[in-house]
């Protein structure tokens, strides 16, 4: 009985283990941190494994369960955000291409970003990046629509707030001539 | 107030796709209806798209994950002490303080900067610049920018800060504080003194007892463990120069002028009808100055026939900084069109 179950756990673990480190990372920036919060979450289905609905995907419930570990984390324990060789070499950008001038201000913008409160943070990436509804976001944290739809517009306002010097009008038309060019290209 | 936060929620929502199709008509009315409320969005929208950078673990761990998965998983749980009632009163007790603790932790949060094994560069809420030299730390808690900016150093670290007359910048060490304007110096508290070093600016540094400075550009004050300030001219010109070495943003700034200079130009004809090219060369790096940017521009001719030139600036553009070109053609005769404009290259200054 417990060999097979055993079997299919670990499978489990091994298929999402790297992909939700990555995700509770990106949120949490300190890998000791994101490694024991991804172990919190095996450990708690583990434990729920009789439990679970038939219906409910896997990769689902992991991701939802690591996004309200990882904010309870966030907001508990003093933020510390390290910059050294290895962090920084792990950034990445999906956006194959070197844009002129870009890369800058992409770095600014995920410091500021990094600067959030926990919850703002953790909306805002949610949206973002991993591309939730705001329904689904309310959803996996537990939260109401109204409080999504807050924290979204609290993290443009700071995050523009924080880059209001590097938005400056001639900065912005360059973008949106690149921009225009890209668009162009890519018809 | 009350109404831009509305404005805020409006663009995050229409950014993220969750407007319905009526919503989004009303969207674009709203934003014809003000300049500010497009220039709003402009800036909202480059925001949004360039939010793309994902930090992620160095290497894949994963097996080393679930040896340690195993080993909580088969872990004895602890004996049942909550019968005891010693026990049940002291977890009584330390949930109360637990909780208060808490309490305090929701009231302000401390950020933690620290500098692993190379120099690290900091951006932060007031758009201020702090270096931290290898194993310096900074901290700093999240009401940062509403009054005073205060911030507590461990090491050494260079800061270049933003002006702003009503509210002080103010680094704490262990035995000095110095209170800023605005400005760029270093401090050093690597022996058991801290030295304070003025690149440009006014600073004014006290230690722990009565004493107290005003440092300009080129000054220097120690301060000793017992909080008594001295004072003199800066004897070592590189005090500054950790920056530049063991950074890896200094290093990749290096490599690729091409990712920090940017160029905005105007092309027009003269009265004369000479076309005109006028622009504008951004260094958007933290550290490196650049020298003979070339600068590539390509327009099209009366009959659309393309056509290229290229303007070398010999002057230096520091970072942060901007440079002026302008170029004329002889070309009275054509009609003209820029078509693009791009930084060829660039070396890193000396």
């Amino acid at each position: 009985m417990q060999e097979p179950e055993n079997r299919d756990f670990e499978k489990i673990f091994k298929e999402h283990y790297k992909s939700l480190c990555d995700f509770a990372y990106n949120l949490l920036q300190d890998r000791d941190l994101a490694k024991d919060t991804v172990q919190e979450v095996f450990l708690k289905l583990w434990k729920n494994r009789d439990n679970l609905e038939m219906g409910t995907s896997i990769r689902s419930y992991l991701f939802k369960a690591t996004s309200h570990t990882a904010l309870n984390h966030l907001r508990f324990s003093k933020k510390i955000i390290r910059m050294d060789e290895e962090g920084f070499n792990a950034m990445s950008s999906p956006s194959g291409t070197e844009e002129i001038g870009f890369k800058e201000l992409e770095l600014k913008i995920r410091a500021s970003i990094d600067r959030l409160p926990p919850k703002c943070k953790v909306i805002y990436l949610l949206s973002r990046h991993e591309g939730l509804k705001y329904q689904e976001i309310a959803d996996t944290l537990d939260i109401s629509l109204k409080t999504v739809e807050n924290q979204m517009g609290i993290a443009l306002e700071k995050l523009r707030n924080d880059l209001k010097p590097f938005l400056t009008p001639e900065f912005l038309s360059v973008m949106i001539f690149i921009g225009y060019l890209i668009y162009t290209y890519l018809k | 107030m009350e109404t831009e936060n509305k404005d805020w929620n409006r663009i995050s929502a229409y950014l993220s796709g969750q407007l319905t199709d009526q919503e989004k008509n009303d969207f674009h009315s709203w934003i014809d209806s003000a300049d500010y409320n497009q220039q709003m969005f402009r800036e909202a929208r480059a925001l949004w798209n360039h939010s793309t950078i994902r930090h992620s673990m160095p290497q894949d761990e994963t097996e080393q994950g679930w040896a340690d998965f195993i080993s909580k998983r088969d872990e004895k749980p602890a004996v049942n002490l909550w019968t005891t009632p010693w026990l049940r009163i002291a977890a009584s007790i330390t949930l109360l303080v637990g909780l208060l603790y808490i309490v305090n932790m929701f009231r302000h949060q401390s950020i933690e900067l620290v500098a692993g094994n190379t120099v690290g560069t900091f951006y932060l809420p007031d758009s201020s610049v702090a270096w931290l030299n290898t194993g310096a730390k900074l901290r700093y808690s999240d009401n940062f920018n509403s009054g005073v900016r205060e911030v507590t150093l461990e090491g050494e670290g260079f800061f270049k800060v933003k002006p702003n007359k009503e509210k002080p910048f103010i680094v704490s060490s262990e035995n000095a504080s110095i209170r800023v304007l605005g400005t760029s110096f270093n401090v050093s508290t690597k022996s058991e003194n801290t030295v304070v070093s003025v690149a440009e600016g006014i600073v004014s540094v006290h230690g722990d007892g009565k004493d107290s400075v005003i440092l300009v550009e080129g000054d220097e004050a120690v301060v000793t463990r017992e909080g008594s300030v001295s004072q003199g001219k800066i004897t070592d010109p590189g005090f500054s120069s950790w920056r530049l070495q063991n950074n890896p943003v200094a290093t990749r700034e290096r490599d690729h002028p091409e990712l920090y200079l940017s160029s905005t130009a105007e092309w027009k004809k003269n009265l004369v009808n000479m076309s005109v090219i006028e622009g504008v060369i951004h260094n958007t790096s933290s550290l490196v100055t650049f020298e003979k940017v070339v600068i590539k521009v390509t327009y099209l001719k009366t009959r659309g026939e393309q056509d290229v030139f290229r303007i070398t600036m010999e002057e230096k553009v520091g970072p942060g900084q901007q440079v002026n070109y302008q170029k004329r053609l002889l070309d009275i005769l054509t009609m003209t069109k820029l078509e693009k404009v791009e930084i060829e290259s660039a070396v890193a200054a000396d």
